[in-house]
């Protein structure tokens, strides 16, 4: 009961999805969006990582966590150059004010 | 009229001191309950135990009392005598009520202290991490300030990396610490700083909106997601602590090499595709300089 097991693991990714979705729902910031997407990106790594280690005999839910975290990163680092470009052109990044694709 | 405005240093919100207050109140008149309880059922025991239930009942009412008589009851102008009287009543009413649930929940109680004192320190020390990580992750999705969204995403991915320790990821909780907390995050300060006008008003600069429409769609899902954690009938193993950096290396340059290559292939375009975006148009620049001219 007080040891953890397999579903301890699992409900915090649970939890931790269900936030980052509700930030991802309901922020307005671009900035904040993306904070609630490292939030559900970290809750999958977690269940991966949970499985891996009580279900699978292999290594492979590992390497996806790893796999994860090189995209997580690749996308941020994308995502926040996007962020300032934005900023240039708008001087906003309230994800309402944004509507046109050209300048 | 008697208690009319009083000036004072700058205060907290009502909602919050009123919140704090309750709090106040509810915890001290348990403390005091159980304190003199344990007092009263304990006098035959060593005067040692006597002395701190007694001193624990005492705080407790005296943590209630102060609540009692704190500004936010006397501001709403009425005499001292129905202060008095609702006080009494507030109290009974809370009095009864922990005594209600203590009787429901004592043997559950008992039974989880003991549970509780009886685990290894290394387990409590993962409930400790979990609600870290998890009230991180609250944090991010309501505080009011981007700023401290961010704060309590560090939190979140530090608690994660360590919860990657217990689940024998030595690999990835460095990784975890190294990437996101080192890298992510960082990216995340940076563009919030560059972008923010920090001293602004947080509801301009992070507005959230259609929140009980969210909440509702993210309690059902996690509702069902921990539904399906806690019964799904998943095959588990004993689990094994092992050493996992040699099988990782293993399996990113056999099984997984093309993956791994490509992996390389999209780092070297994000790294092109932010530098591209992000920098500042060259247009842009020579315009500027022929406003200067």
């Amino acid at each position: 009961m007080i040891t953890p097991s397999l579903p301890h693991f699992l409900v915090v990714g649970a939890l931790l999805f269900s936030f980052g979705l509700l930030t991802v729902l309901t922020r307005r910031n671009a900035v904040g969006i993306l904070m609630g997407v490292e939030l559900i990106l970290n809750a999958a790594n977690v269940n991966f990582v949970a499985f891996n280690h009580y279900v699978a005999t292999a290594i492979a839910g590992q390497v996806f966590a790893v796999f994860v975290i090189v995209l997580a990163a690749a996308e941020a680092a994308v995502a926040l150059a996007i962020v300032l470009a934005i900023h240039r052109s708008y001087r906003s990044i309230d994800s309402r004010d944004v509507n046109l694709l050209r300048e | 009229m008697r208690f009319a405005t009083r000036a004072g240093p700058p205060r907290s919100p009502p909602a919050v001191r009123v919140l704090v207050r309750i709090g106040l109140l509810a915890g001290g008149i348990l403390f005091a309950g159980l304190g003199f309880a344990s007092a009263v059922s304990s006098s035959a025991a060593p005067p040692g135990r006597f002395a701190a239930a007694a001193a624990t009942g005492a705080t407790g009412l005296a943590a209630a009392l102060w609540a009692l008589r704190a500004p936010a009851l006397a501001q709403r102008r009425a005499g001292a005598g129905a202060v008095l009287t609702g006080a009494a009543v507030v109290m009974a009413a809370l009095f009864g009520a922990g005594a209600a649930v203590l009787a429901a929940a004592g043997p559950h109680a008992a039974v989880f202290a003991q549970a509780v004192a009886g685990a290894a320190p290394v387990d409590l020390l993962f409930w400790a991490v979990a609600g870290f990580t998890v009230l991180g992750a609250a944090g991010t999705a309501l505080l009011h300030n981007i700023l401290h969204s961010a704060f309590s995403l560090l939190a979140t991915l530090l608690g994660v990396a360590i919860l990657y320790v217990y689940l024998s990821a030595d690999f990835v909780a460095v990784t975890q610490v190294l990437l996101y907390v080192g890298g992510v995050l960082v990216l995340i300060l940076f563009a919030i700083m560059l972008t923010n006008q920090i001293g602004e008003d947080p509801k301009v600069t992070n507005r959230s909106v259609g929140m009980p429409a969210g909440l509702a769609i993210s309690t059902v899902l996690a509702a069902t997601l921990v539904w399906v954690a806690v019964r799904g009938p998943f095959p588990t193993r004993a689990p094994a602590f092992r050493d996992t950096v040699v099988p990782l290396g293993d399996a990113f340059l056999r099984d997984y090499l093309l993956p791994f290559e490509l992996a390389s292939v999209l780092l070297l375009a994000a790294l092109v595709g932010a530098v591209v975006i992000a920098r500042k148009e060259l247009g842009d620049e020579a315009e500027a300089g022929k406003g200067a001219a």
